[in-house]
């Protein structure tokens, strides 16, 4: 029986003395889940996620990850199994080498010698970032950056993986390969999380996604169903998928079943009404 | 950390309309001079109330109450810490009064000075410095810090959040440990900010900031009746203040 | 052709950085006229932030490297012979992050920054602070201070406080990268509509190909700093090349292609797709 990864029971949260960004969350993921966060800049996104690994605590309700209440672990001891990746890599390079950035958590975590080599190897390998390891990561591209960020976090390949806006500032090819990176770790049983309000990357790679309207959570279920909601769209401040678009000016001359934002089966769609 | 960031608040500009608003910022920047050098040339305990209690009709007339009330709370524990330690080192046998008289000297000095912040833009305070001669590029730099300081915090925010992420504890260890936790904060901090800076300077350039004909202003600073008798008010009073100590020599 | 010559006229134009071994941009050649609204794009690292630094002299001024062939702005300003702050009534320019734009405590010293940099009389600044504003529908923010804007208020702001300059060129590198759809599509919007209201002409820089394919009149394509192919959106969408470098097409594109196949016409959104299916639809019921 999967186990819940994140618990959360009538979350309110604001800073200081102002506004209430979240009012009153309540969500559940499964462990090995794969689910897309959407909302427009402000609906609370970011703050609902920083409240995962501890780094924000609840000032109602509770956050539970892995069983554990968030309120009674620090972030560090949380940061062990929930990986949090923030949209802008500048906000995290400090080291001299490549390598060395991506092992700043193992050495955070204790882990030895001997395993943060074999680890950073791994890490690096995968992210395509083994031939930079002796350069400054100063040095990288914007699409490095991005990369080297990820393999910071994956490093210690957390159980929960969740990302912010990893698609901004990213060309079609980068984020092909994102969208792949993230159905590999999802196939390998990884929780992932991922915060984004590009409508066409998620009509690619997701399934299940919610979406949040002003500190709240306004709607979760298919892609297909949501994203070609146009009430839910209008409301949410996101914009309708292309192919969405297309086909409410062909409702009733076309019967679009299954999941027509890929274009693949958009295309099925319109092939057979067209006999 | 929050009486900290009541004292801070305190000193931020607030755009409000207010007569105290609508003052030429070169009168703002007299008064509180005026009443730097009167506090420090007086100890006199009635003197320096005297000194405190000329902020308060500016802070009612410049509607900003709030803001400098929360100010004087935030400023309590700093008061009694001054009040007890020059109590302790007074330099002559009635430490009570001399303990008084330091500490009221602080307390009229921050209303003094947090009026005149609450109530005047940095870019007014920056067409006072102007006026004075101080080139446009110094006070350009002034004013720029102040409008970057929130963006900066919140940078440090978001760094500090993704090196927690990373499992970085900032509050443990030793002390050298701590100082050396502070290297995976500081490095991003400056580099980003830095670059920032190039990014600015981009964009500043690309507005035509460098070119050698003289510059005009949108708001200038320019007296009115209304300012010309404050400045007499507080010249007159500084003239009275001064007189008296010669005269009847009050310390 | 007009009387008044080229806007934008690049000749022959190669840049490499300091210290760099390959060539941000390689004999880039492209002549932009009157009232045109331009789109560049192309993959990461293509070229298309170079190429605006060279149209408003940061490049090279402000960024430091080997440069050859020339820019010339309304046919007699040379690029190379002027600094930026020079050039900056010619040209103006938007940059991708809006907060480092905007540097003062409101929106209306903001705007006018730049008019004060050019030694405008007082009286001139205020009627244009006026101008922009309403033309911008930005009158609400007038007094408001940077910080507190949204990241698409933000980026009206700078658009208003270069517009206010009055330049012939607008230059946008990829100003909504940091915004989320909605404000990204509202700037969009708001350029298509400066279009319609003013002569000015537009070089935008631009990754979401389906909020604008429809509202441009030329695409340039680029990859590793040099222009494969432009001309015609609706051919170069369509064309092989656009499919190999990399770049988002739009999926009303890929779909139109893979049903009705290669042509040298696509359709540039969902409405043009659609009426392109229903007309298919018709026929093959006749």
């Amino acid at each position: 029986m999967p186990s819940k990864a994140i618990e959360v029971r009538d979350l309110w949260f604001r800073y200081e003395e102002g506004e209430w960004v979240l009012k009153g969350i309540n969500l559940d993921i499964e462990e090995g889940e794969l689910v897309a966060i959407m909302g427009e800049n402000g609906a609370g996104k970011t703050t609902l996620i920083k409240h995962f690994n501890g780094l924000l605590k609840p000032i109602r309700g509770y956050v539970k990850v892995k069983g554990i209440d968030t309120r009674e672990a620090s972030v560090a001891e949380l940061a062990k199994f929930v990986g949090l990746v923030f949209q802008n890599p500048e906000h995290q390079i400090f080291a001299e080498t490549v390598e060395e950035e991506v092992a700043f958590a193992l050495r955070n975590f204790g882990y030895d010698k001997e395993e943060i080599r074999i680890r950073v190897e791994r890490a690096l390998k995968e992210m395509n970032l083994y031939e930079y390891r002796d350069r400054n990561p100063f040095s990288l591209s914007g699409g490095e950056k991005k990369r080297l960020a990820l393999a910071s976090v994956l490093v210690y390949d957390p159980e929960i993986i969740i990302m912010d806006e990893p698609t901004t500032g990213q060309d079609y090819k980068q984020k092909q390969v994102l969208g792949g990176i993230i159905e590999r770790l999802n196939a390998k049983g990884r929780t992932l999380i991922v915060v984004t309000h590009d409508t066409e990357f998620v009509a690619e790679f997701f399934d299940d996604i919610i979406i949040m309207v002003d500190g709240r959570i306004l709607a979760r279920g298919r892609v297909e169903k949501l994203l070609t909601n146009e009430a839910i769209m209008k409301k949410a401040r996101l914009l309708l998928p292309q192919l969405a678009e297309a086909a409410t000016y062909l409702k009733g001359k076309v019967n679009f079943t299954g999941n027509y934002l890929k274009v693949e089966n958009f295309v099925k769609c319109i092939a057979e009404a067209m006999g | 950390m929050n009486g900290i960031m009541r004292i801070m608040k305190g000193f931020e500009f607030r755009e409000l309309d207010s007569p105290i608003h609508r003052l030429d910022p070169r009168v703002k920047l007299l008064y509180s001079c005026c009443m730097l050098v009167l506090s420090l040339l007086f100890v006199n305990i009635f003197v320096l109330m005297l000194i405190l209690t000329t902020s308060i009709p500016l802070v009612l007339l410049g509607r900003v109450i709030k803001r400098w009330l929360n100010m004087i709370r935030g400023l309590i524990p700093l008061l009694v810490f001054i009040f007890v330690v020059n109590f302790l080192f007074s330099p002559n046998i009635n430490g009570l009064e001399y303990a008084t008289s330091m500490t009221l000297r602080f307390l009229a000095l921050s209303s003094t000075f947090s009026v005149v912040f609450l109530t005047t833009s940095p870019e007014s305070l920056a067409m006072a410095l102007i006026k004075m001669k101080v080139p446009y590029e110094f006070t350009l730099a002034f004013t720029m810090a102040v409008r970057f300081l929130p963006t900066l915090a919140r940078d440090l925010q978001r760094i500090i959040d993704a090196q927690r992420a990373r499992g970085l504890e900032l509050e443990k260890g030793g002390f050298l440990k701590r100082v050396k936790n502070f290297i995976p904060i500081l490095v991003p901090l400056m580099v980003y900010e830095i670059r920032r800076s190039f990014q600015i300077a981009e964009a500043m350039e690309s507005r035509g900031f460098g070119l050698p004909k003289k510059r005009t202003f949108l708001y200038e600073a320019k007296f009115s009746k209304t300012d010309y008798i404050v400045t007499l008010i507080i010249l007159t009073l500084v003239a009275i203040m001064v007189l008296l100590k010669i005269i009847w020599n009050i310390s | 052709m007009s009387k008044m010559g080229s806007l934008v006229r690049i000749e022959n134009l190669c840049f490499r950085y300091f210290r760099s071994e390959r060539w941000a941009l390689y004999n880039v050649n492209l002549l932009v006229e009157d009232n045109e609204f331009i789109l560049v794009t192309g993959p990461s690292g293509c070229g298309k932030t170079t190429l605006c630094r060279c149209i408003n002299g940061l490049i090279p001024h402000f960024y430091e490297g080997e440069y050859k062939g020339d820019v010339y702005i309304l046919d007699r300003i040379r690029v190379k012979d002027h600094e930026p702050y020079e050039l900056a009534e010619y040209v103006g320019m938007v940059f991708q992050d809006p907060e480092s734009q905007l540097i003062t405590s409101s929106v209306e010293r903001e705007i006018a920054f730049g008019l004060e940099n050019l030694g405008i009389p007082r009286e001139e600044i205020i009627e244009r602070i006026e101008w922009v504003l309403d033309l911008l529908n930005i009158r609400h923010l007038r007094k408001r201070a940077p910080y507190e804007l949204s990241g698409g208020e933000q980026q009206k702001v700078a658009i208003a406080s270069v517009l206010a300059l009055k330049p012939k060129v607008l230059v946008l590198d990829e100003p909504t990268a940091n915004l989320d759809p909605a404000s990204s599509a509202e700037i969009l919007q708001l350029l298509q509509e400066l279009r319609a209201k003013m002569q000015i002409n537009i070089i935008l820089v631009e990754h979401r190909l389906s909020l604008i394919a429809d509202k441009v009149d030329r695409i340039v394509l680029m990859d590793q700093g040099k222009i494969i192919a432009e001309g015609n959106p609706r051919v170069i969408l369509g064309s092989k090349k656009a499919e190999v470098i990399g770049i988002e097409i739009p999926k009303v594109i890929k779909a139109y292609r893979e049903l009705f196949g290669e042509e040298d016409w696509v359709p540039l959104n969902s409405r043009e797709f659609a009426e392109v299916v229903m007309y298919a639809l018709e026929s093959h019921r006749s």
